[in-house]
């Protein structure tokens, strides 16, 4: 090639010796070349791109999180161009007729300029509600997932509670954002808001004149949640979402059983390319879906609501979804109020205060609950399928069937008109199926698990791969057959009685070869030791 | 809105025998009642009123939109389904010179949520 000819014979050692464009290259190894070509092969850069992370579609959810959280930014950066944080009232004079002439807060009204009169305003901002939607979902999805396949084990117990924390400050994150409109059903849940917050004992009311700025409604809590919405919680959610990735990138990647697969290496693919291509192309799938969703489905219409008035009120009144179990417990818990002395302990104490403490108090004590109840304080870097763990199964079952109870609860008026019932009796079968169904989903859960555990499982998908050898004493996979392989796993040990598995199969020798080019990048599957990295994972 | 935001009522007109004998005492005018709007269980707008004259039951509610409570207007507003503790507070009512309706003074109890020390 003629390329060659304009490198200089003397390299600084940190550059590798540049190899001639070679089209006969598969394009993966091209794409490696990119980078370490670049950077030289023992560089931070060079191994943090070599990194290998395990693949399994349910690791997309917490990325899925992450990728709706950079859009949750970058669209609510361009809302801050035009909110305005502040209840002064104003008359409303913009473009949508049917508002015009009223009394407005500023806040109504900067929502409703973006609504109606900001270029591409309603588009962003509906974007930007659709994506705390998928946002709260794609956590709640990865939570579950890092439940069930016990992934919050030692030593990922830490990063559990940080995770968790990152959920408590994204529903902080919701609920504030939720309330800037100042709209009826925003102005609504902050005053369910002031009346649980009076109910905390002890320090409830001057907590709640704290916040509030006197009492209800005063007019200081738009312009107080503005900052909390835009600075406090996001700053905060950047800085522990940092920790928490860094904790999966030094602590590695929990992988499933599987061949070749050990509580001391990682096998999967590499960050770069594959790893990288696929996630870049999932910020773009999510930014482009949740574009999509924000240009054909209404969401949040303030406009038909109208501003916030204490006397206003409307039916069907719903939060977004990740308040529903909160909504729920509100409405399921009965008016219970138990007096002593001159002192009321108010039904929101149970219902906004008491349960809500239970489930998050659960979650936290997740992994310490877990290592009392098995005595297993072991580090563990392999995942469980949830059959084999089916206590663990089954106490998930029950929580996830309390929590959906609780938020069936939420909209038991839209349940009672779906199914044609009254709403009082849609709440008694509520409240009985609160402390009922539980039990009944832990029995089920526990059941299906030892059942399909104990089963004899399918055939393991077994195709037998060819190799070859060619002249020089290399193993190669025919490529016709480069598919099959990948498909039995890439590193079932087994064909391959006469070559050692470290020598064929773990990339990350070939990797690091005297040539420095992956020999089998395309064909074999990456596995990270940590005996290479030099760091052991936990104690 | 008129008025301070806790000074919100809901004024319904009710046949005269189907209220309850407290609930006149109280200060319903010849089947007119007046109500404070703020639910006393989270403090929404009290702002859904059913009638349903079909018998044997004949039945009028008061509703909350937020969390469904329920509230017996002919019965001093006293709870009868949903999460809400307490009645809402009541106003007496009054005509005054020129033959408007008016409250004979204010609400005898807090009203909305009450605050742990309000017990």
């Amino acid at each position: 090639m003629a390329l060659t000819r304009f490198i200089p014979k003397q390299r600084p050692r940190l550059l590798r010796r540049a190899e001639p464009v070679d089209h006969r290259r598969g394009l993966v190894e091209r794409y490696v070349e990119s980078v370490t070509g670049r950077t030289g092969g023992n560089s931070f850069v060079t191994k943090s791109l070599r990194k290998v992370f395990p693949s399994h579609f349910s690791f997309l959810w917490g990325e899925l999180a992450l990728y709706s959280f950079i859009v949750l930014l970058v669209t609510g950066t361009y809302l801050t161009l035009f909110y305005e944080g502040s209840q002064e009232i104003r008359t409303y004079t913009g473009s949508y007729e049917a508002l015009q002439g009223q009394d407005v807060s500023a806040a109504f009204d900067s929502v409703m300029r973006i609504s109606h009169d900001v270029k591409g305003g309603l588009l962003i901002r509906q974007m930007h509600h659709w994506s705390a939607l998928l946002f709260m979902g794609a956590i709640a999805l990865h939570m579950a997932r890092v439940f069930f396949t016990g992934a919050f084990r030692r030593p990922r117990d830490m990063n559990w509670s940080i995770g968790l924390t990152l959920l408590v400050l994204s529903l902080a994150a919701g609920f504030t954002g939720y309330s800037l409109p100042d709209d009826l059903l925003s102005g609504t849940g902050l005053r369910i808001t002031n009346g649980i917050i009076l109910a905390i004992p002890f320090v409830g009311e001057r907590l709640a004149y704290l916040i509030f700025g006197g009492e209800w409604p005063g007019t200081d809590i738009i312009g107080r949640l503005y900052p909390v919405h835009i600075l406090l919680i996001p700053a905060a959610i950047v800085g522990l979402l940092t920790v928490h990735l860094g904790l999966v990138w030094h602590q590695k990647h929990t992988q499933f059983r599987g061949p070749g697969r050990t509580e001391s290496n990682v096998v999967g693919e590499r960050v770069w390319p594959s790893f990288a291509m696929k996630s870049i192309g999932l910020l773009f799938l999510t930014a482009g879906v949740l574009t999509a969703m924000g240009a054909i489905f209404e969401i949040n219409p303030v406009w038909l609501y109208g501003p916030y008035d204490t006397a206003a009120a409307t039916s069907l009144a719903q939060p977004d979804w990740y308040i529903g179990f909160l909504e729920g417990s509100v409405r399921l818990v009965p008016p219970w109020e138990i007096r002593i002395g001159g002192y009321v302990v108010n039904t929101l104490v149970f219902s906004g205060i008491l349960i809500p403490s239970i489930i998050f108090g659960g979650l936290y004590l997740t992994p310490t609950i877990e290592r009392r109840l098995t005595g297993d304080v072991a580090d563990h870097h392999l995942l469980d399928r949830p059959r084999d763990a089916p206590n663990r199964t089954a106490i998930g079952a029950a929580s996830i069937t309390f929590v959906a109870v609780l938020f069936l609860g939420g909209a038991q008026d839209v349940v009672a008109r779906t199914v044609n019932l009254s709403v009082g009796h849609v709440t008694s079968v509520l409240q009985f199926g609160l402390i009922l169904a539980p039990p009944i989903a832990f029995v089920i859960a526990r059941w299906v698990c030892i059942s399909l555990r104990d089963r004899p499982g399918p055939e393991r998908t077994e195709r037998r791969v060819p190799i070859e050898r060619a002249a020089d004493g290399g193993y190669h996979i025919p490529h016709d057959h480069i598919e099959d392989w990948m498909v039995a796993g890439g590193a079932a040990p087994g064909h391959f009685d006469d070559i050692s598995p470290r020598e064929s199969v773990r990339s990350g020798a070939a990797t690091t070869d005297d040539n420095g080019h992956d020999a089998d990048a395309d064909a074999a599957t990456p596995v990270d030791d940590d005996v290479d990295s030099g760091k052991p994972v936990g104690r | 809105m008129i008025g301070r935001d806790d000074s919100q009522v809901v004024l319904l007109r009710l046949r005269q025998e189907l209220l309850s004998a407290s609930t006149i005492e109280q200060g319903a005018l010849e089947g007119w009642v007046a109500y404070s709007k703020i639910c006393t269980h989270a403090g929404c707008s009290v702002g859904l009123f059913g009638v349903d004259d079909r018998e044997p039951d004949v039945v009028r509610q008061l509703v909350c939109p937020c969390h469904q409570s329920v509230f017996d207007p002919t019965d001093g507003a006293k709870p009868v389904g949903g999460p809400a503790p307490r009645s809402l507070p009541q106003l007496s009512l009054g005509v005054d010179d020129e033959g408007f309706l008016v409250a004979n003074g204010d609400f005898d109890r807090p009203v909305g949520p009450i605050a742990w020390d309000e017990g």
